[in-house]
């Protein structure tokens, strides 16, 4: 079955510099999660930039999000 | 050759009900259904009374035809001389009693399929959804979990990481990726999970180690099978990537 995956997920995945700073994310978010609390994380967190088909940069803040808090928004949406 | 003629009425009246039962859940095991038996009965009764009141209405309203229960009674008697009256009186309507059960058993099959794609395109079985205790997939909880299909679409995450710790020749490896796809067994188990942008790290290299990202080590390879098997402990987060301020032109 397919797993979850947005189509930003996606568009990330296929840019090679936009992965490699998701990649980085993944490395540190348990020790970023650590010194500042999971809401807190995301202050510290790496900045993800995304190019876009039409030339653009989007900036882009990775963070852990908790189901138990369903009624949290993601942020910028 | 003796045929147990009430007995085989009786299964193709809740024949239609046990095709729906069994094909409207999303169940994740796929060898045997452990359900009670008295949960099946009951569930095929009213499924298959539902079809055919359904069905009965139908046949009145749009072709004037009634249930003729005098039949049906006989059909169920163990009376040889009254089954064969009453197979008479269904043999003097074949084309009609044909077209009955034949539409019936196409619409048990195919309904329950248009149900769930419903169920899953406006996700009535959310866990928090007014219709959940009706429609919610009681016994697939693996897909709940990682298709986010819990989630409302305009507030779920974008992807899933997965950490799994495994177990190498002894020692401990930490094992982190990007969920890809996941793969059930027969018993309704998660099987493996495919990952992308995997990364390891031994734990024993945790100690008096202070920089997190250079710990891990990159897995080469577009996606990594882990076998849950393997897996000692599998932990699961929700990525969400939040848009910031500031996007600018290049």
């Amino acid at each position: 079955m397919k797993a979850l995956m947005s189509q930003r997920a996606k568009d990330v995945l296929a840019d090679p510099q936009a992965r490699g700073q998701l990649r980085a994310f993944l490395a540190t978010k348990s020790s970023l999660g650590a010194a500042a609390g999971a809401a807190g994380a995301g202050e510290q967190a790496p900045v993800i930039e995304l190019r876009t088909a039409d030339g653009r940069i989007v900036r882009l803040r990775p963070r852990v999000w908790s189901p138990a808090n369903s009624a949290e928004a993601a942020p910028g949406r | 050759m003796n045929l147990a003629l009430p007995a085989l009425v009786v299964f193709l009246l809740l024949l239609p009900g046990a095709i729906v039962r069994g094909r409207i859940k999303r169940v994740e095991r796929q060898s045997i259904d452990y359900s009670p038996l008295g949960q099946v009965v009951a569930e095929t009764v009213v499924w298959s009374a539902a079809l055919h009141a359904l069905w009965l209405s139908a046949a009145y309203l749009f072709r004037g035809e009634l249930l003729h229960t005098d039949v049906l009674l006989r059909l169920l008697s163990a009376e040889p001389p009254a089954q064969t009256r009453a197979l008479d009186a269904v043999a003097a309507q074949a084309g009609e009693v044909a077209a009955y059960g034949g539409s019936l058993l196409a619409a048990a099959y195919l309904g329950p399929l248009l149900l769930r794609l419903a169920i899953v395109r406006w996700r009535l079985d959310q866990q928090n959804a007014w219709l959940s205790p009706l429609l919610r997939f009681n016994q697939a909880p693996w897909y709940y979990l990682l298709s986010g299909a819990d989630f409302p679409r305009d507030k779920a995450p974008d992807l899933i990481a997965i950490s799994a710790l495994v177990d190498i020749a002894g020692a401990p490896f930490l094992f982190t990726g990007l969920l890809q796809n996941f793969y059930l067994n027969p018993e309704g188990q998660l099987d493996r999970v495919v990952l992308s942008q995997v990364m390891r790290r031994p734990l024993a290299a945790d100690k008096g180690s202070a920089d997190e990202a250079q710990r891990f080590y990159p897995v080469d390879g577009d996606c990594f099978v882990l076998r849950y098997s393997d897996a000692i402990t599998l932990n699961v987060e929700y990525i969400v990537l939040g848009d910031l301020a500031g996007g600018e032109a290049a």
